[in-house]
């Protein structure tokens, strides 16, 4: 039994990037963008399109669930300007640097709270024991909501994730409609209850009671784009870390500056390995023709990875110009960088300070299978 | 058509990096990412000298089916 590409994908990425920065895949119809600067030269292209229409055109079995379809026309992250400028800049400013380090005190007080709670065990889950409370409880202190309500709306995330994966399987699409039920649920019933300070309490309308759609739609995406990615990012980096116990030592003890740190791991293994794109007209990408209409699949981990011009892309060093895309790059960068940033800070230097004799089991170590992102699903850890 | 049967669930076995896989096994329910569809392709084409259409995939991706769908071709 080999390693499967969930469990690491990179050299199949490897692979294709070393085949060509930009290939066209039958299967999929879509062109696969691998290299550095031909994935810097497509998402900063005006003539390319994150539009959730365009990307699917006539192959969504979204259609036949118009809740659903409705929802995904509503996030901004799959708009082209000036849709999406206009309702990226309404929430904007609870997601600025400034602001979210304002809050640093705050991301302190939550990992101390789920340390607090998992110090006297022998072992616990990663996943589900540290990252995903730390995820939540820290997006539900950026947005301003309950952590109830945050943790309920993620447990739906995965049935979203799957359907977008595969967006013409009608079962995932079906899940997924239902899912977005739940999600209206939860949201409705929060909406008069917002606080006013809240990033989502602009979005609400003149009537608590029957919220507009807009609040509804950014409400989902934030936490679809919030929870799993953050918690991924926490996950996976101690995964690593733990894999490499020299640099374990090194973290715990406090000899690597946790920016470098938390960069480093954004390179080696990010959440978000792809995204999807549309052209608008042609473009030519590395000499390739791209033809208005083709759609692109672009894959920021391969781009970080790097291999046709760094001889050492495989390796974790905190030394090194960690320069990658996974934040992504252009008009959709992302909204939620600085609280995923401090999230993961926080939470990797006082996790590793607190449990400096952690060691992983290393049969444990599951990862989620059929995903559009990259999910750590279980990983045991004895912390003494 | 068993033997292409087998070279389908050798193939998938290879590429998703498991052993456990049926006539009945879907790829993607197994594992398989749809990025990876290009490499079944290549290796059933290149070991077994078989060829199915990608869109076979999206149609129906359980073993049995892409087994149906595969052409052998001719030796060059
Ligand atoms: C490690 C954690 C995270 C990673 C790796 C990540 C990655 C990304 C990437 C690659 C994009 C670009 C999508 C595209 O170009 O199509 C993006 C966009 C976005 N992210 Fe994140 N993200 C993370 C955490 C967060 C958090 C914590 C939030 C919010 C609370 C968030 C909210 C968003 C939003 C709203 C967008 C859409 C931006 C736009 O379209 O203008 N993300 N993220």
């Amino acid at each position: 039994m080999g390693i499967s590409f969930w469990e690491d994908p990179y050299p199949v990425y490897k692979n294709f990037q070393k085949r060509s920065g930009v290939f066209w895949d039958d299967m999929l119809e879509v062109w696969v963008i691998t290299g550095r600067d031909a994935v810097h030269t497509v998402l900063r292209s005006p003539e390319v399109s994150s539009d959730w229409l365009r990307l699917n055109a006539g192959e969504s079995a979204a259609r036949d669930f118009p809740a659903l379809e409705r929802m995904l026309r509503g996030w901004f992250m799959l708009m082209d300007p000036p849709g999406h400028t206009r309702l990226r800049r309404t929430v904007q400013s609870f997601f600025a640097r400034t602001r979210v380090e304002s809050l640093a005190g705050e991301f302190q007080d939550v990992v101390a709270a789920q340390l607090e709670r998992i110090r006297p065990l022998d072992a616990v889950d990663l996943a589900e024991d540290f990252s995903a409370p730390v995820a939540g409880g820290v997006l539900a202190r950026v947005l301003g909501v309950p952590v109830d309500v945050v943790s309920a709306a993620a447990a739906h995330m995965g049935t979203i994730a799957g359907f977008l994966a595969l967006p013409h399987k009608k079962e995932f699409a079906a899940q997924a409609a239902d899912a977005v039920g739940r999600l209206d649920g939860l949201y409705r019933a929060l909406a008069p209850e917002l606080s006013p300070d809240s990033a989502l309490f602009p979005l609400v309308g003149d009537d608590p009671a029957a919220p507009d759609d807009s609040f509804l739609h950014t409400a989902h995406l934030l936490s679809f784009a919030g929870q799993e990615t953050t918690a991924g990012l926490i996950a996976t980096g101690l995964l690593h870390l733990l894999r490499e116990p020299a640099l374990y030592k090194e973290v715990s003890a406090g000899q690597a500056a946790p920016e470098a740190v938390v960069e480093e791991l954004l390179r080696f293994d990010t959440p978000v390995p792809q995204v999807p794109r549309v052209a608008l007209a042609d473009l030519t990408v590395e000499g390739h023709t791209i033809r208005a209409g083709d759609r692109m699949l672009v894959l920021l981990a391969a781009a970080n990875r790097d291999w046709r011009n760094s001889a050492d892309a495989d390796v974790l060093d905190f030394a090194r110009n960690q320069r990658h895309v996974a934040f992504g790059v252009g008009v959709h960068y992302c909204l939620g960088a600085p609280t995923a940033r401090g999230a993961a800070r926080t939470a990797i230097s006082e996790w590793t300070a607190a449990f400096p004799a952690a060691r992983l089991a290393p049969e444990t170590v599951r990862w989620a299978v059929g995903t559009g992102y990259r999910k750590l699903e279980s990983a045991v850890v004895r912390l003494a | 058509m068993d033997n292409s049967l087998d070279a389908v669930i050798e193939t998938y076995a290879k590429v998703v990096g498991t052993s456990e896989i049926r006539a009945e096994s879907d790829f993607f329910e197994i594992g398989g990412h749809s990025l990876l569809v290009m490499e079944v392709i290549a290796l059933l084409r290149s070991e077994y000298g078989m060829t199915v259409p990608a869109r076979q995939f999206l149609t129906d991706a359980r073993a049995e089916a892409v087994a149906a769908a595969c052409v052998t071709v001719e030796s060059e």
